[in-house]
């Protein structure tokens, strides 16, 4: 039983005073902010000028009027899936190996989780170089092998599947990490009983690590979708949209639209909060579903 | 030095428990007095608002008369010793007995001369060095033991101090904490719920249950006339024994059955004021040192089950019909499985207790009470 | 594992993990290798790992490059102290307010705590990241916070709730003892997180200040954003991805903006190879918190 003391005056106002930091943060950058877009939502404002009141206006143009917002939501969610579909089965089997007592085990976790040490922003840069055209690296191997290079930045196609790998190669180390976390935790006997049982490595990891890993799966699998819808850096710094808005996604549309890009877009505080919102729901509604879909995978345990 | 008062304190937790019911207590300047009760009984409770970790939500605290309800710890000048001696782990064992004197703000070479005392007394100069970590059990509650001398307090607060230790470590701490008392003459206020610790180490025993204090006094005091069944239970090992009987009333005397065989109960015992009915349900109690070997008629004829030696004396399991007792006998005398003794028991020497109720319904033997 | 693996499928596993450890290492590999060539031998293109003329030129030119045409005198050298400043500052609060508001919350007990408690859970997830970045741009400007220490705070205030959360499972494993101990020793509420609880938490603090570090280095857009008016202030992650675009002195000399990603990258190469271990157990602390 835990007892729970009352503190004293002195000791109510040291806590207050101790905590006063955060709070004041979390108040002033997190909480305003939101406030501020959802207040900002219902207006129209360039930046200048006159502060109109439009109720729903923003929201009507979002759904209506809004093409090119919508395009880049499709690619971020042809992105996300892309990518997931590589990096997660990745991930898994990795984890899955290196849970075993393999000679180098360490060595091979740290190497893999190595990518994931360095910023989002500067690994856009690193493959700008490598899908260079003529001086990068990736189409020096097809040229080598007999292939014809190709224009990377040029379509949006390939634009896309840049995006996919540097993200993958960033990120799979991490995800592995998790996977390896969560496959601990499962007893190595009942691994013990499904060999005596003859079942195949295959067998084993699909019967038991997979469901056992359940839960841990969930959260991780919740975490890199939301963290796939979320990518601004590394477009920003690989793609920038090219070509021609192509590689576009939710995230650098709404950057764009409130802080221009290079060129001057008529900026519109009301537009920007209303995108904001928007993309906020659809996150929201993302993670609702798949927590509906999952919610049996947490059950197992 | 100081003497400590409790006038009706009360303390209930927000989650609605009460842990200590209007309790007077007072401990006399100088005294060490032992909390005596099983877990959950609300010793610790008590210690801790003598202590100040906690307010009570009724009553008042008093120390040599003044209400300290509100006073912090420091400012109360208490020490208190803990059951997981809670020594501060990132600092070594000078830094532990020295950081209640810095909290006092004394100039170091007060401190440091405290310190060495301390330590010299408690034997642990060559490990005032070391990180708690390191140390033995014993060393770690010696540690914890300074750190409370060195502040010279008003009161020592002991919470179990001896329970995370070995039995051998147990021992040789208990008499240590006798010796340090005997020559510190500070008040002490010790918590246990083993009743053997609580009668070598009191002055006084203040004996609880369910958060009041059932009985106080000193050992022998209790030990010699348990004032309900639960102390009557409590103290004393092994055991006391207790048969359920009725009361019999013969004209003006009263008597009992017991193991088979009409026992009247002296007169002089008899507590004019208690309540006493014929025909109530009725428990004898008895203690196993209390039965004599007897070579009398009308001795009770017991069978022996299990005899188990205990050095001076031996435990013998003895049975008149079905009813089962403990019997403690002098280790020379030769009982084996399947004998049968011939015991007798003093009437002077016996208890008795209400069914209901459990309080004690005879006054206490005389000294001398014959046999 | 009691299973015996046939040689065969070992030698596949090992096969498949050494492609990966390959896969993982030929970006950074050729990042190092363009990073001594000249440009002229990148431009060429070509799979050579081993440059014919390594040359640190590059790296000597970053160093002392400004990266702007505006302002000539602040070079690569500066940015990399101002990423050092900011992040250390940010380590800083990150480290004292985490460790102070996780005491309070776990140990403390005043009206309004499970309100706020609530609170940060609720908007933990929101963090800054694009969504709310533009309000805070607004703010931090109306409050004249455009700069290294304005940097500091925001990163630290908009961390989220997961340091607290980490820290607060920290605290939980140290026994309430010591601070009834440190009471009747004298020590306030505050004395008591200053004397003892807070030396007691370094190794979950340490975590914390790594991955805090690391957070901070590799900020781009907040620092990019908020440090835009003052070209003496800008941070090295950003001044590297400005080489790409600045159609001046780094456009499309990827000799060049190689050596300035692997300045950028060093730091936390080498941050990785000592404290591995602590970055490995603060991010499955993590996950296994939630």
């Amino acid at each position: 039983m835990q007892k729970v003391e009352k503190l004293g005056k002195k000791a109510t106002i040291q806590s207050y005073l101790m905590i006063a930091g955060t709070v004041i943060g979390l108040i002033v950058f997190v909480i305003i902010p939101l406030i501020w877009i959802m207040r900002w939502c219902l207006f129209s404002y360039k930046g200048y000028g006159a502060v109109r009141f439009v109720g729903l206006d923003n929201f009507v143009r979002v759904f209506a009027r809004s093409d090119k917002f919508w395009l880049s939501v499709g690619n971020t969610f042809i992105f996300a899936f892309g990518k997931l579909l590589v990096e997660i089965p990745l991930a898994l089997a990795l984890a899955y190996i290196l849970t075993r007592k393999l000679r180098g085990r360490n060595f091979f976790r740290s190497v893999f989780f190595m990518p994931s040490m360095f910023s989002v922003a500067v690994i856009g840069v690193i493959f700008t170089y490598l899908f260079n055209h003529e001086q990068g690296v990736v189409n020096a191997v097809i040229k080598a092998m007999g292939g014809e290079g190709v224009k990377w930045f040029a379509s949006g196609t390939t634009a896309m599947i840049m995006l996919m790998i540097a993200s993958i190669w960033q990120n799979f180390g991490i995800n592995m990490l998790f996977f390896m976390t969560g496959m601990q935790s499962i007893s190595p006997e009942i691994y013990e009983a499904a060999s005596i049982d003859g079942a195949s490595h295959r067998r084993q990891f699909v019967g038991i690590t997979i469901p056992l890993l359940g839960p841990v799966m969930q959260m991780v699998l919740m975490n890199a979708i939301l963290g796939s819808l979320k990518v601004t850096d590394l477009v920003l710094t690989l793609t920038n949209g090219k070509p021609s808005g192509k590689s576009e996604v939710m995230m650098t549309y709404i950057y764009k639209e409130f802080f221009g890009d290079g060129g001057s877009t008529a900026m519109n505080y009301g537009y920007g909060a209303a995108l904001t919102i928007v993309t906020a729901l659809i996150l929201s509604v993302v993670t609702l579903i798949y927590l509906k879909v999952t919610k049996k995978s947490s059950d197992i345990y | 030095m100081a003497e400590i008062t409790l006038k009706g304190a009360s303390m209930t937790y927000p989650n609605g428990t009460k842990a200590l019911t209007s309790v007077d207590l007072t401990v006399r300047d100088h005294e060490f007095l032992v909390l005596l009760g099983p877990s959950g009984c609300g010793k610790s409770t008590l210690l801790r608002l003598v202590a100040g970790l906690e307010k009570p939500t009724e009553g008042e605290v008093l120390f040599d008369g003044k209400v300290v309800n509100d006073l912090e710890p420091l400012k109360r000048n208490v020490a208190m010793v803990f059951q997981s001696f809670a020594l501060y782990p990132h600092l070594n064992v000078y830094k532990n007995m020295a950081f209640p004197l810095k909290s006092m703000k004394l100039k170091p070479e007060e401190i440091q001369r405290r310190v060495e005392e301390a330590a010299k007394i408690l034997d642990i100069e060559h490990v005032l060095n070391r990180r708690p970590r390191v140390l033995s059990g014993g060393q770690r509650q010696r540690v914890a033991l300074g750190r409370a001398m060195v502040r010279e307090p008003v009161v020592f607060l002991l919470d179990e101090p001896l329970s995370n230790l070995d039995v051998k470590m147990r021992l040789e701490l208990r008499d240590q904490i006798v010796s340090l008392h005997k020559r510190l003459g500070t008040t002490f206020l010790y918590v246990t719920h083993d009743q053997a610790e609580a009668m070598q180490l009191g002055d006084r025993l203040a004996v609880m249950d369910t958060g009041r204090i059932v009985q106080i006094g000193s050992p022998q005091e209790i030990y010699d006339h348990p004032n309900s069944l639960y102390v009557a239970d409590f103290i004393g090992a092994p055991k006391m024994n207790f048969f359920a009987a009725l009361l019999r009333a013969d004209g003006p005397n009263w008597s009992v059955r017991l193991l088979g065989r009409e026992m009247p109960l002296p007169p002089e015992r008899i507590d004019q004021d208690a309540a006493l009915a014929p025909g109530m349900r009725v428990v004898v109690g008895v203690r196993p040192e209390d039965f004599a070997l007897s070579r009398r008629e009308d001795a009770y004829a017991a069978a022996v089950g299990q005899v188990m030696p205990m050095g001076a004396t031996q435990h013998v399991e003895a049975y008149v019909g079905n009813q089962r007792f403990l019997v403690s006998l002098n280790s020379h005398t030769p009982v084996c499985e399947g004998d049968t003794l011939r015991l007798e028991v003093d009437p002077h020497t016996v208890h008795l207790f209400a069914a209901e109720g459990g309080q004690n319904l005879l006054l206490p033997p005389r000294k001398g009470g014959k046999a | 594992m009691t299973m015996r693996i046939s040689l065969g499928s070992k030698i596949a596993l090992y096969a498949f993990l050494v492609i990966m450890v390959f896969i993982t290492l030929v970006p950074l590999i050729y990042t190092v290798s363009a990073s001594f060539k000249t440009n002229y031998e990148i431009a060429a293109g070509g799979i050579n790992l081993i440059p014919e003329e390594p040359t640190f030129d590059n790296y000597k030119t970053v160093w002392g490059m400004s990266g702007t045409t505006i302002d000539s005198r602040t070079t690569y050298a500066d940015y990399t102290f101002n990423s050092l400043k900011v992040s250390l500052l940010t380590v800083l609060l990150v480290v004292t307010f985490t460790s102070m508001s996780a005491y309070c919350f776990q140990r403390g007990n005043f009206p309004g705590r499970k309100f706020l408690y609530w609170l940060f859970l609720c908007t933990m997830f929101i963090g800054a990241g694009t969504i709310t970045i533009f309000p805070v741009l607004q703010i931090t400007t109306k409050l004249k916070m455009n700069n290294q220490v304005g940097l500091a705070i925001v990163q630290f205030a908009t961390a989220g709730a997961s340091n607290l959360f980490l820290t607060m499972g920290y605290m939980k494993t140290i026994t309430r003892d010591l601070d009834d101990a440190a009471k009747i020793d004298g020590c306030s509420f505050f004395a008591t997180w200053w004397r003892i609880i807070l030396p007691l938490s370094r190794p979950i603090l340490a975590t914390i200040a790594l991955m805090s570090f690391q957070s901070s280095w590799n900020n781009y857009l907040l620092p990019n954003l908020m440090l835009a008016g003052d070209q003496t202030a800008t941070t090295l992650v950003v001044a590297v991805v400005r080489l790409q675009s600045s159609g001046g002195a780094g456009a499309s000399q990827y000799n060049l903006m190689m050596a300035g990603t692997m300045l950028a990258m060093l730091p936390m190469l080498i941050l990785f190879l000592c404290m591995n271990r602590m970055f490995v157990e603060g991010i499955t602390q993590g996950a296994v918190k939630g």
